[in-house]
């Protein structure tokens, strides 16, 4: 019995130690810990449970402080009913039962391990449980942040690579599929390589779009890879840069055409700061016009470089700006700094660029244009003056051919004389008002006989380029000749012949000298009364040359003859060559 | 203006310097002066002949010119003015394109009618030498 007693002493004390350290077990843990009892009404039904014992970890859990000795529902009087009838089924059945349940009145989630303490339909209960509210929430929210991601995911590659979300997953398969084939191996490439870098890529390129249209996408992102460097798996962004990359070209291709209407432009362009007044950039043309560098030309004010007078000036043109953005100068006399004059018309602009105002001036040397003007303008007087002149030679003309000869052959004697003084301008013209060459004055003004030229009309003589006035002095002489001699003389019967020559003689000063003969006509009658033919062979031709005219009426034929200084008759690059 | 007979066979005939570079047209205002009751002084038809024929004297008036085959008539127009005598200037071009040295002198347009050329030289002739159909 001793033994037994010792034995169950002992047994007893080992009891104890065991007792003592689960106690201390449940007193310690980080779980909640408490024992319940169950309370009964008269009826036998579970209405509510006293905390008997709780540890230290069951307010933090529960929130109920000083809950020993207490009813559930005096702790939390709201509490709900399902917890008491889950509590006496345990004490009921005495089976160990786990669950997570929340609590509404408590505002906290917890996982429970019950079990019955004692015999099957003892009132009491053991409770192991934690407040897992917010491992939950954490929980719940990693899901929905997976689902939201999921569904973006989806959304993203639709939008981006035309992948349509029924239809698969997001997959290294499915990617290829979509990305540009051009750029494919390249990309696989990149990928690659930056994969050994450290398994960060950055990559642009080309993918097929919802419509299967081609477009830019930026993908960042990183790679995981196991110990043999395969790529297990990768995240990272795409962003759609087609219109980013378009914009960009768009801008690019611009400030290229723009460059270089700015840079080949022949007008000086000048961009100032507004609120400075300075040039902030000029280009080549501006350089030129001026003889400054560009380096010279930035930071200086218009006045400096000679466009505008004054400092006071420069203010002006921009309060001008200020109120109607454009101004226009025309004819400003510019000073390039080797100091050559030219004039200039100057446009300037007022507009904003991003934050600041800017000016931009259009700078063109009109010196050409003005010079084209004055010429013009010179030409015009000029027509003007010889235009009149020439009326007020075919009204000499009219008059004196009215003198003579019968009213009947009056209009006819006017117009052969009108037409060959037409003839003389012809000439003129067609030769730039430069000279006409004598062998082509005589066939034009000897027409009507030109079937006769090289047989009967002969003629002899060097090239010899006459100036106007001689052309036409010359010119009316010889139509008053030709008429003379188809009416009396070697041109009126079919044989007598009309030889015409001319020579320039003399190097020092050198004489020009012409001659008509005729041989072979009827024989010649001196006329009793000089006409105005007479006067046009005669004091005419030699004043339009400055020189001396003959007429000597022979029986043989007339001989007239005309010679002045070359000088009054030829041209001056005839004078050059002869 | 009335058309009078010739009162005085003895009055002197206003001597007219003729500047003109086209020989017809020249020859068409002698003609026209002589049937007016001028003397013809002298034609030029270059520039150096009429300095020398201004600088020569010898007339009472000239008609000049302004563009003597392809040269300014200026420098004839200066020595008329310097000479004293009145002149006028015949010319083609415009008033407007004229040069500032012929501004200021009594002027006619080219072509004109005869009749003009007698009247606006008798303006400026001193009474005595008015031809005599003018009436003062």
């Amino acid at each position: 019995m001793l033994t037994d007693t010792n034995l169950t002493s002992r047994a007893q004390g080992q009891l104890d130690f065991s007792n003592q350290c689960y106690r201390h077990l449940l007193v310690n843990m980080e779980q909640g810990f408490c024992l319940i009892e169950i309370i009964y009404d008269e009826a036998g039904q579970a209405v509510d449970y006293r905390f008997l014992e709780a540890n230290r970890a069951f307010e933090r859990h529960t929130g109920i402080r000083n809950a020993v000795g207490r009813t559930a529902f005096e702790a939390v009087p709201n509490l709900e009913a399902q917890w008491v009838k889950t509590y006496a089924r345990v004490a009921q059945t005495g089976e160990a039962f786990a669950f997570e349940q929340g609590s509404l009145a408590m505002g906290r989630l917890f996982k429970v391990d019950a079990v019955g303490i004692g015999e099957a339909g003892s009132h009491r209960v053991a409770l192991i449980f934690s407040d897992i509210t917010d491992r939950r929430r954490t929980e719940l929210n990693l899901i929905k942040g997976e689902e939201r991601l999921r569904i973006a995911l989806e959304a993203v590659l639709y939008s981006m690579l035309g992948v349509h979300p029924s239809t698969s997953s997001a997959s290294y398969e499915v990617w290829a599929l979509r990305v540009f084939p051009a750029d494919l191996v390249e990309v696989k490439a990149m990928f690659a390589e930056s994969l050994k870098a450290g398994g960060e890529y950055h990559a642009e390129y080309r993918v097929l779009g919802q419509r299967d249209e081609i477009r830019w996408v930026a993908a960042h992102g990183r790679a995981n890879c196991d110990v043999e460097g395969n790529v297990i798996r990768s995240y990272g962004v795409m962003t759609d840069v087609t219109e980013r990359n378009r914009v960009a070209e768009d801008i690019r291709r611009s400030e290229t055409r723009y460059r270089r209407l700015f840079e080949c432009a022949h007008d000086g362009v000048v961009i100032l700061d507004a609120d400075t007044r300075k040039i902030i950039d000029a280009n080549p043309f501006m350089t030129k016009l001026l003889g400054y560098e560009h380096a010279e030309l930035v930071g200086k004010e218009l006045y400096e470089i000679g466009l505008l007078k004054d400092e006071a000036a420069s203010r002006e043109m921009i309060a001008e700006l200020n109120r109607t953005n454009q101004i226009r100068y025309e004819d400003l006399p510019l000073e390039s700094r080797t100091g050559r004059h030219q004039e200039v018309e100057v446009i300037a602009n007022m507009y904003t660029e991003g934050e600041r105002t800017v000016i931009q001036c259009n700078i063109r040397d009109i010196t050409e244009r003005k010079r084209a003007e004055e010429h013009v303008n010179m030409l015009m007087a000029e027509v003007n003056h010889r235009a009149k002149n020439l009326l007020a030679v075919v009204q000499a003309v009219a008059n004196q051919t009215a003198k003579e000869g019968s009213p009947a052959t009056f209009s006819a004697r006017l117009s052969e004389r009108i037409v060959a003084l037409a003839a003389g301008q012809d000439l003129l013209v067609r030769n730039h008002w430069q000279g006409v060459e004598l062998s082509e004055l005589i066939a034009s003004q000897l027409d009507h006989f030109k079937d006769l030229i090289g047989t009967r009309v002969l003629l002899d003589g060097p090239a010899a380029q006459l100036t106007p006035d001689a052309a036409q002095g010359i010119g009316m002489a010889l139509h008053e000749l030709g008429t003379n001699a188809a009416k009396y003389g070697a041109l009126s019967n079919g044989e007598g012949r009309v030889l015409i020559g001319w020579r320039i003689t003399g190097d020092v000063a050198p004489q020009f000298s012409m001659s008509w003969l005729e041989r072979g006509g009827p024989k010649v009658v001196a006329p009793t009364r000089a006409g105005f033919g007479h006067t046009v062979i005669g004091r005419m031709a030699q004043a339009s040359v400055q020189g001396a005219a003959e007429i000597k009426f022979a029986e043989t034929g007339l001989l007239w003859s005309l010679s002045a200084p070359a000088e009054n008759v030829l041209t001056k690059s005839a004078m050059g060559k002869s | 203006m009335s058309l009078l007979p010739a009162a005085d066979p003895q009055q002197p005939k206003a001597r007219i310097l003729i500047v003109e570079d086209e020989a017809m047209i020249a020859f068409a205002a002698e003609e026209t002066l002589l049937a007016g009751g001028f003397e013809i002084a002298g034609v030029a038809g270059r520039l150096e002949t009429a300095l020398s024929m201004i600088e020569g004297g010898g007339f009472d008036a000239a008609i000049l010119d302004t563009n003597l085959a392809g040269v300014s008539a200026g420098p004839a127009a200066e020595a008329l003015g310097a000479s004293g005598r009145p002149f006028i200037v015949v010319s083609g071009y415009l008033p407007s394109q004229q040069q500032e040295v012929f501004r200021g002198v009594p002027s006619i347009q080219k072509p004109y009618a005869p009749q003009r050329l007698i009247s606006v030289l008798s303006e400026i002739l001193p009474l005595h030498l008015k031809p005599p159909y003018i009436s003062a």
